[in-house]
């Protein structure tokens, strides 16, 4: 199997170990007003319902499920972020891909 | 490291949306033609009011833009720290220049230089369209340009959801300023309704709907799932309210035919124009091109569901103000596609990478 390269920062990382220690990567549809799709994609904790749909590594002690749709043209980093109390991962250096099947 | 291979457009846009205009121009030929030999049609749909609201316009609005208010993500919003030069051209020019400079060219166009074309008291109500197009940048449709210019997927999530809780407070305070100013006085109560009616109901059963699917069935199933299916729904609400619009105002278009090209100049130059003010901003202030294309996108494209639900709530199915907006809807593709090309070809004008 080839090497994925992504990263957590360290921050992301000690919040998921707090949890499930696991992480999904994923393409998220968005519809276009005028039709039209594209995937957008996120990181979330957790373990995805199909788990056979997805890439399973492990990265730093984090089960990281990663969704074979995911454009990866260089390093990905999943990163934590918070604002007013609300934290958030979101994925560093991942494209958006085509909505279309 | 960037990549500089272009998307194919196919790849993110089908069929139907590349020749939506083709669409939207069928739709205005067939509801002309249903307002003048099936005129029973809009008779019947006009008896169905509530309040003064037509009930038939009122689903089909919401069929337009609850979709894209089910998919507004408000957890992205942690993100508003990241990229702040990029947040920072797009919200100025969002909200502190686009709607202006649609009102000034829009005024300038309308009043100033058609006005042997135009009747006044129409043209104001052109200029009211515009200024309603001016006042409600993209919220969905800017993830497909954003795909075409390989923009930054973290980033375009992020300043949707800043534009669109801009959004709900400065439409309405905006959109009164402006039409104050073009002497077309409206009534705080007939915005506020329509804000309420098209902006904080079907944002706030988006919001509801979207934390039900995701409890019940995950987010996995809410984005790939259900969102698919919820696709084709705005378009199909977009094509019927057309239709119903121009079968209700066909008298209109077949009087002033050309009207339509009249309205259609200030919108193409003021989509340029924002398009410009927001790029070079970027490139000057050395905004990495996948934060400064999808940055300057959203400004130049419309969230033309809202200013066509906002003119016909506000002045009326057979309004001059809706038909300005659906030239907006005209337009766009064809215009945003062009914007999606410069972009992609003055690439290389752009720092590849960037820590702003």
């Amino acid at each position: 199997m080839a090497e994925v390269p992504i990263t957590i920062a360290d921050e992301a990382r000690a919040w998921l170990l707090a949890g499930e220690a696991a992480l999904i990567v994923r393409n998220a549809t968005r519809n276009g007003c005028c039709g039209g799709s594209a995937g957008v994609p996120v990181a979330e904790p957790g373990i995805p319902c199909d788990i056979d749909d997805y890439r399973v590594i492990e990265v730093d002690g984090i089960a990281v499920h990663l969704d074979p749709g995911i454009t990866i043209s260089k390093p990905l980093t999943v990163r934590l972020e918070s604002f007013l109390g609300l934290r958030h991962l979101f994925v560093e250096g991942a494209e958006l891909a085509s909505g279309r099947d | 490291m960037q990549r500089t291979d272009e998307p194919d457009i196919r790849e993110g846009m089908g069929f139907f949306e590349r020749y939506l205009s083709v669409w939207v121009a069928l739709a205005i030929v067939a509801g002309i033609a249903m307002g003048q030999w099936l005129p029973v049609v809009p008779d019947v749909l006009s008896r169905f009011e509530y309040a003064q609201v037509s009930i038939p316009v009122a689903v089909l609005i919401w069929a337009m833009i609850f979709p894209m208010m089910v998919q507004i993500d408000f957890a992205a919003i942690a993100g508003v720290r990241r990229q702040p030069r990029g947040l920072i051209v797009t919200t100025t020019i969002n909200w502190l220049v686009k709607p202006f400079t649609m009102f000034m060219i829009a005024w300038f166009f309308l009043l100033v230089v058609f006005e042997p074309l135009i009747e006044t008291g129409l043209a104001r109500e052109y200029l009211a369209g515009a200024i309603l197009l001016g006042a409600a940048p993209c919220t969905a449709m800017v993830f497909v340009w954003s795909y075409l210019t390989r923009g930054d997927a973290a980033y375009t999530l992020v300043q949707v959801s800043l534009n669109d809780i801009i959004m709900l407070f400065a439409f309405a305070p905006i959109v009164m300023f402006l039409l104050g100013l073009s002497n077309m006085i409206v009534p705080w109560e007939t915005i506020a309704l329509s804000v309420v009616l098209y902006i904080v109901i079907p944002l706030a059963a988006g919001y509801a709907t979207r934390r039900w699917v995701i409890t019940q069935h995950g987010s996995e199933y809410f984005d790939n799932v259900f969102m698919r299916r919820l696709a084709p729904v705005t378009p199909i609400g977009l094509i019927l309210t057309l239709v119903l619009l121009f079968a209700f105002q066909g008298e209109v278009i077949l009087q002033n035919p050309l009207h339509i090209v009249l309205i259609a100049v200030p919108l193409i130059l003021q989509t340029f124009l924002i398009f410009a003010i927001a790029y070079g901003w970027a490139m000057a202030w050395r905004v990495p091109h996948s934060v400064a294309a999808p940055g300057a996108m959203i400004g130049a494209s419309n969230f033309f569901e809202l200013a066509v639900a906002a003119a016909i709530a506000l002045f009326g199915l057979q309004s001059g103000a809706a038909l300005a907006t659906v030239v907006g809807v005209l337009v766009e593709v064809p215009l945003m596609l062009g914007l999606v090309k410069i972009a992609n070809r003055t690439r290389r004008y752009f720092p590849a990478e960037a820590s702003t």
